[in-house]
C-alpha cells in the first residue's frame, strides 16, 4: 500500500479509543440521517405514488339536478380526462356491538373498471354485487368488519343490514384509524336504497393536462357556467389540494422533525470529527514539519490528513447505511401504515444512494476541513521548534466545545419532551374548552321540539343545549375546500364551548352578524382581517358577517356564529342538527354509559343520525393524529442526546491525552491512580452539569421556537401552540443526562489512572 | 570542483519581544559538490539557523542563497517542498521518524512523497538503502524498537531515499553515546566520498577534526575556516 495512505491509518491506529467513538457518533449520526434520507425519499415518492394510482379527483361537484346530465358527452369534452359519479353519503355503522362510528358509504358505478378513484381489490370479492359492501382496509384495525360478516348500517332512520363482500384498499382516503370513520363502497342501486338518497348527485372529475388547484379552476370555468344556463345548480365544488393526500400535513410534519434533528446529530458526529483531527494534527506538527522537510507540499499534506477524515467517514458509512437502509424501510413502512399506503419503492433510487454516500464522506470532510486548513499551515520552521504545540488549543477552549456539544443535545432532548407538553396541554384545553360530554350530530336538521322529548329522560344527563350547522349541511361559497366549511350555530353565550382566543373576542349579542373563524379557516380565507366583513353563503343565502375573533383549535376550518343570527340569516325554521349533552355525573365510565342509553335511543327511533361522540372520545382522535409525531419526536430527541454524549466522551478522552503530561507530573507528586481517576471523573461531571444547566437554559428559547413551529404546522398559520414545560421532561433529562456525562467520562478518566508514571512524564 | 552552494551576505534577524536579534550576519560562502564539510560554534552561534538557510526551511532577512543555480528564496513553499525533497536530505538531532509507519515504510514514504524514484524501484531501493546503513534487518520494525544508532541510522537511509546531490544534518550524533556517534560521522564521511555534498552541524570540536572543511561561527558570523588537506 502507497504509504501516503498508509501513513494516516497508521495515525488512527495510535488514537483508535477517540477513532472509534468519533465513528461512532459519526455512524449514529449517519445512521439517523441516512434513515430519514431513506423514508423520506420512499415515503414522499410512494405516498404520492399510492395517491396517484388512485387517479383522484381534481373536482367534486354535488347537485341534485345532474339526472340529466350525460356523462358520455361529458367525457367527450376536451378539458375533461375523466368523469362518473360517485356519490356519497355519511351514515353510520356498527363496528362492535353497539359501537356506532361514522361510515362514508359511497356510491360506485364499477369499482373495476374506474377511470379514476380507483380501489385495490385485498381480499374477497374484487368486483361490486348488488346488495353487499366492500370495506376499506383501514376500517378493519377499528371494527369487528370481516369479509363474511354482516353490516349492519344505519342510514335513515332505519338499520340496513349488508354482507361484506370484500377488502379494499383505498390510499386516497385519510386513515380511518386516525379519523375514526369506516369507508365502504356499494354499487349504485345499493347505494339509492341503503342511504335513501337519489344517485348521481356527486360528480368527480379529472381534468385534461391540469398542473394546479388554479388550472383546474380556470378549466371549470366554461363547463359551470354551462350548468348554471342549462338549470343545474350546484350545491357545492371542492377542489382539493392539487393532487396532495389529505394526510400530507402529517408526513410532512414528521419528515421536517426528522430531516432537522437528523441533520443535526450528523453535524454533531462530524464535529466530534473536527475535534479528533484537531487533537492529532496538534500531536503530529512536528511530523507535518518532517514531511515538509522531506519534500512533501502542503496539498500533499492536507490531503493526506483529509484521507485520515475520509477513511473515517468511509468507515462509519460502510456501517452506517446498511442500518440506514433497514431503518429508513422499516421506518417508512411503520408511516405507510399508520396512513394506510403502501411502501413501493423496493429498491432505493440510485441518485438517493449516490447522494447519501457521497454526503456521509464529504460532509464530515467539510466540517474538518477548517481544523486541517489551519493545522498544515505551519512552517517547517514552526513545526519542528517548540512553537508547534500552539496549535492544540487550550484546555479551557475545549471545555467549552464540550459543554456546548453536551448542551445542545441536553436541549434539543428536552425540546422533545416540552413540545410534547405543549401539545398535551392543548389537548386538555381543548377538552376543557368542551363543556358537553356528548355530541349527537343529525344528518340532517330537525325541529327541536320532535328532537329533545326523545332523549331528556336519560339517566344521568343534566342537560342538553342545542347547536345547528355542521359539515356538510352548509358550504360557503367563497372558497371551494376539499371537505367544506363547517359552520357552526351556537349561543354567543354558550357555557358549553369556552375555546382558547388567539386574537379579537368571542362572539356578542347584537344586530351585526358576527363570526368567529379558528385557525384552519382563517387560513382558508387568506387571513381576513379583524373587523373585515366576509361573504358567508349557505342554503343558497349569502349575507355579510364581520369578522370578530380567532380561536386557537386542532380541528378542520370551522366558522362560529351566534344560532339566532344563523337562523335569521340561513334557517327561518328554526331546526337544529346537534345536541350538545352534559352528564351529571361526569366519570368516563358514566359518560360512556349515558352513550351507550342515547345509542339505544337512537336504535328504536327514526332518527338519522350522522355520529354520537363524547368530547373524551373527540379528544382520543386528536391524540391519535398527533401520537405518530410525539413518537417520532422522542426518539430523534434521544438520538441526539445520544451522540451529544459521545462527543462528550470523545472530547474528555482527547481532553486527557493531551493533559497525559500533567497526570504524570500529579502521579509524581505523590497522586494515587485513585486519585487521578476520581480527579477526571470529577472534572467530567462538572462538566456534564454544566452542560445540562446550559442545556435546560437554551431548551427554553428552542422549545418557545419549537412550539411556535409545530402550532403553525398543524393548527394553521395563526394558530398558537403555547410553550408548556414538561416538569416529567425535566426530570429525565437531567437523570439520562447526567448517566451519559458520567458514562462518558469514567472511561477516560480509567484509562488516565493506567498511563505510567514515567510515560506519562515523557509523553509530547 | 564547482560551487554547488553559495550564499550572499545572508542576514536573519528575529523579532522578539526584547527587540530585533541578528542570528547570521553577511555570511557568504560557497560549498563544493562532494565537499564534507562541518559547521560548528557555541550554542546560539548561528549553526542551526544557517542550516536552515540552506534547506530553505527558513528564509534570509537579507541576502540570497543558490543552490544549483536555483535562488531557492524565491520559490513558493509548495515548489520549495519538491525542490528539497529532490536535491537535499535532512538528518535531524532527534531522528524524526515517523513513529506509527515501520523503517522500511519511513523510507517509502519520502519516496512516496517526492517521486522521483519510479514506483517499482522504491522498495529495492529502501531494502538497499537499510543494508547500506546496516540495519536491513529491522526494516519491518516500527522506530520505538530500535536504538538510537540504529534509528539515526534510519534517518540516514531516508535522507538519501530520493537520492539528492546534498546532505545536510544538524546535531546528527548531540542524542547518541560516542561510539555511535563515531559510527554515524563515518557513514557521512563515507557519503561524502560517494561524491554527496555532506554538511553537518555538530558542536563536537573531536569529531570536526575528521571534516575536510570545518566553518566556525561567532555571534552569526563567520569567525574562521579551516581546510584540511589529505582528502
Amino acid at each position: 500500500m502507497n504509504t501516503i495512505v498508509l501513513k494516516p491509518l497508521s495515525d488512527l491506529r495510535l488514537v483508535w479509543r477517540q477513532v472509534v467513538l468519533a465513528v461512532v457518533a459519526l455512524v449514529v449520526g449517519l445512521w439517523g440521517i441516512g434513515g430519514i434520507v431513506v423514508s423520506y425519499a420512499v415515503l414522499t415518492q410512494d405516498l404520492r405514488e399510492n395517491f396517484l394510482a388512485t387517479r383522484p379527483p381534481h373536482a367534486v361537484l354535488v347537485s341534485a339536478d345532474f339526472a340529466d346530465l350525460d356523462l358520455a358527452q361529458l367525457r367527450l369534452r376536451p378539458e375533461v380526462e375523466a368523469a362518473e359519479f360517485r356519490d356519497l353519503s355519511m351514515l353510520r355503522i356498527e363496528v362492535f356491538p353497539g359501537e356506532w362510528i361514522p361510515l362514508w358509504l359511497f356510491g360506485v358505478e364499477d369499482a373495476e373498471r374506474a377511470t379514476m378513484a380507483r380501489l385495490t381489490p385485498e381480499m374477497g370479492a374484487t368486483r361490486l354485487s348488488p346488495g353487499t359492501l366492500l370495506v376499506e382496509r383501514d376500517g378493519l384495525k377499528i371494527s369487528n368488519l370481516r369479509v363474511g360478516a354482516l353490516a349492519r348500517v344505519r342510514a335513515a332512520g332505519r338499520i340496513v343490514e349488508l354482507p361484506v363482500s370484500g377488502i379494499v384498499h383505498d390510499p386516497a382516503q385519510a386513515p380511518a384509524t386516525q379519523d375514526h370513520f369506516i369507508y365502504g363502497y356499494v354499487d349504485k342501486p345499493t347505494y339509492a336504497r341503503v342511504s335513501g338518497q337519489a344517485a348521481d348527485q356527486r360528480l368527480v372529475l379529472r381534468m385534461q393536462h391540469a398542473r394546479s388547484a388554479a388550472e383546474v379552476r380556470q378549466m371549470l370555468a366554461p363547463l359551470l357556467s354551462e350548468f348554471a344556463a342549462r338549470g343545474i345548480e350546484l350545491q357545492s365544488l371542492q377542489i382539493p389540494d392539487f393532487e396532495q393526500h389529505p394526510h400530507q400535513w402529517q408526513l410532512d410534519t414528521l419528515l421536517l422533525l426528522q430531516g432537522a434533528i437528523g441533520l443535526l446529530a450528523f453535524l454533531m458526529g462530524s464535529v466530534l470529527v473536527s475535534q479528533l483531527m484537531t487533537s492529532l494534527l496538534a500531536r503530529q506538527v512536528r511530523e507535518i514539519g518532517i514531511m515538509k522537510a522531506i519534500g512533501a507540499s502542503r496539498g500533499q499534506v492536507l490531503r493526506l490528513y483529509s484521507a485520515t477524515v475520509l477513511a473515517m467517514a468511509a468507515l462509519a458509512a460502510v456501517v452506517a447505511m446498511p442500518l440506514a437502509v433497514a431503518s429508513g424501510y422499516v421506518f417508512s413502512r411503520f408511516v405507510a401504515g399508520q396512513l394506510n399506503f403502501e411502501v413501493l419503492t423496493t429498491q432505493l433510487p440510485l441518485p438517493v444512494a449516490i447522494g447519501l454516500g457521497a454526503g456521509s464522506l464529504l460532509l464530515p470532510l467539510c466540517v474538518a476541513l477548517p481544523v486541517l486548513l489551519r493545522g498544515t499551515n505551519h512552517s517547517v520552521l514552526e513545526a519542528l521548534s517548540d512553537q508547534s504545540t500552539r496549535a492544540a488549543p487550550p484546555v479551557v477552549r475545549r471545555g467549552i466545545v464540550i459543554i456546548l456539544t453536551m448542551a445542545l443535545g441536553v436541549a434539543i432532548f428536552d425540546t422533545g419532551f416540552n413540545v410534547r407538553q405543549s401539545l398535551a396541554e392543548l389537548l386538555a384545553e381543548m377538552d376543557h374548552s368542551m363543556g358537553h360530554d356528548l355530541q349527537i350530530v343529525l344528518k340532517s336538521p330537525m325541529a327541536p321540539e320532535d328532537l329533545l322529548p326523545q332523549f331528556q329522560d336519560l339517566p344521568n344527563l343534566e342537560r342538553i343545549e342545542v347547536w345547528n350547522g355542521g359539515r356538510g349541511e352548509l358550504q360557503t361559497h367563497v372558497v371551494a375546500t376539499r371537505e367544506g366549511v363547517g359552520i357552526v350555530a351556537l349561543p354567543w353565550d354558550t357555557t358549553l364551548f369556552r375555546p382558547q382566543l388567539v386574537a379579537g373576542r368571542w362572539l356578542r349579542d347584537g344586530d351585526q352578524t358576527e363570526v368567529v373563524l379558528n385557525g384552519g379557516a382563517r387560513d382558508l380565507y387568506e387571513h381576513a382581517e379583524l373587523g373585515s366583513l366576509i361573504d358567508l353563503s349557505a342554503s343558497g343565502a349569502t349575507i355579510q358577517a364581520r369578522l370578530v375573533g380567532v380561536v386557537n383549535e386542532l380541528e378542520k376550518p370551522k366558522i362560529y356564529m351566534d344560532r339566532a343570527q344563523y337562523d335569521a340569516a340561513f334557517n327561518p325554521r328554526h331546526e337544529v342538527n346537534s345536541l350538545m349533552l352534559v352528564a351529571r355525573d361526569q366519570r368516563f365510565d358514566r359518560v360512556m354509559a349515558l352513550k351507550r342509553a342515547v345509542e339505544a335511543v337512537i336504535e328504536q327511533s327514526d332518527l338519522d343520525v350522522l355520529y354520537v361522540m363524547s368530547s373524551a372520545e373527540r379528544a382520543q382522535v386528536i391524540a391519535d393524529h398527533l401520537d405518530i409525531v410525539l413518537t417520532i419526536l422522542a426518539a430523534l430527541s434521544l438520538l441526539v442526546l445520544m451522540v451529544s454524549a459521545l462527543g462528550m466522551g470523545s472530547a474528555m478522552a482527547i481532553n486527557i491525552q493531551e493533559r497525559t503530561r500533567e497526570i504524570g507530573i500529579l502521579r509524581a507528586i505523590g497522586a494515587t491512580p485513585r486519585t487521578v481517576f476520581r480527579r477526571f471523573v470529577a472534572e467530567g461531571m462538572q462538566i456534564g452539569v454544566a452542560s445540562i444547566a446550559l442545556g435546560l437554559v437554551l431548551a427554553w428559547p428552542l422549545g418557545i421556537a419549537a412550539s411556535a413551529a409545530f402550532g403553525r404546522l398543524m393548527l394553521g398559520e395563526d394558530a398558537r401552540l403555547r410553550f408548556a414545560y414538561s416538569p416529567t421532561g425535566l426530570s429525565v433529562v437531567v437523570i439520562v443526562s447526567l448517566i451519559f456525562a458520567w458514562v462518558a467520562s469514567r472511561g477516560p478518566a480509567r484509562r488516565a489512572m493506567r498511563i505510567p508514571t514515567r510515560e506519562a512524564l515523557d509523553y509530547g | 570542483m564547482s560551487a554547488i552552494i553559495e550564499l550572499q551576505r545572508v542576514c536573519r534577524d528575529y523579532k522578539g519581544a526584547s527587540g530585533t536579534t541578528a542570528v547570521l550576519r553577511e555570511i557568504s560562502l560557497q560549498f563544493m559538490s562532494g565537499e564534507h564539510v562541518a559547521i560548528v560554534g557555541r550554542s546560539g552561534s548561528g549553526k542551526s539557523t544557517l542550516l536552515n538557510m540552506l534547506t530553505g526551511i527558513d528564509h534570509p532577512s537579507r541576502g540570497e542563497v543558490h543552490i544549483g543555480g536555483v535562488n531557492i528564496h524565491r520559490l513558493d513553499e509548495s515548489a520549495l517542498a519538491r525542490w528539497r525533497g529532490r536535491h537535499v536530505g535532512i538528518v535531524f538531532q532527534f531522528f524524526q521518524l515517523m513513529p506509527a509507519l515501520t523503517i522500511e515504510q519511513n523510507l517509502l514514504l519520502a519516496m512516496d512523497l517526492v517521486q522521483s524514484i519510479p514506483r517499482p524501484d522504491r522498495r529495492s531501493r529502501a531494502g538497499a538503502l537499510l543494508e547500506q546503513m546496516g540495519i536491513a534487518a529491522h526494516a519491518r520494525k516500527l522506530p520505538a524498537a530500535l536504538s538510537g544508532g540504529e534509528q539515526q541510522r534510519a534517518a540516514i537511509a531516508r535522507a538519501l531515499a530520493n537520492n539528492p546531490p546534498i546532505i545536510v544534518a544538524d546535531e546528527p550524533t548531540g542524542n547518541l553515546d560516542s561510539q555511535m556517534g563515531w559510527e554515524i560521522h563515518a557513514l557521512l564521511a563515507q557519503l561524502a566520498r560517494q561524491g554527496k555534498t555532506v554538511i553537518v552541524v555538530t558542536h563536537d570540536r573531536q569529531a570536526a577534526t575528521d571534516f575536510e572543511r570545518v566553518i566556525t561561527l561567532e555571534d552569526g558570523r563567520v569567525a574562521r575556516e579551516d581546510l584540511r588537506s589529505g582528502r
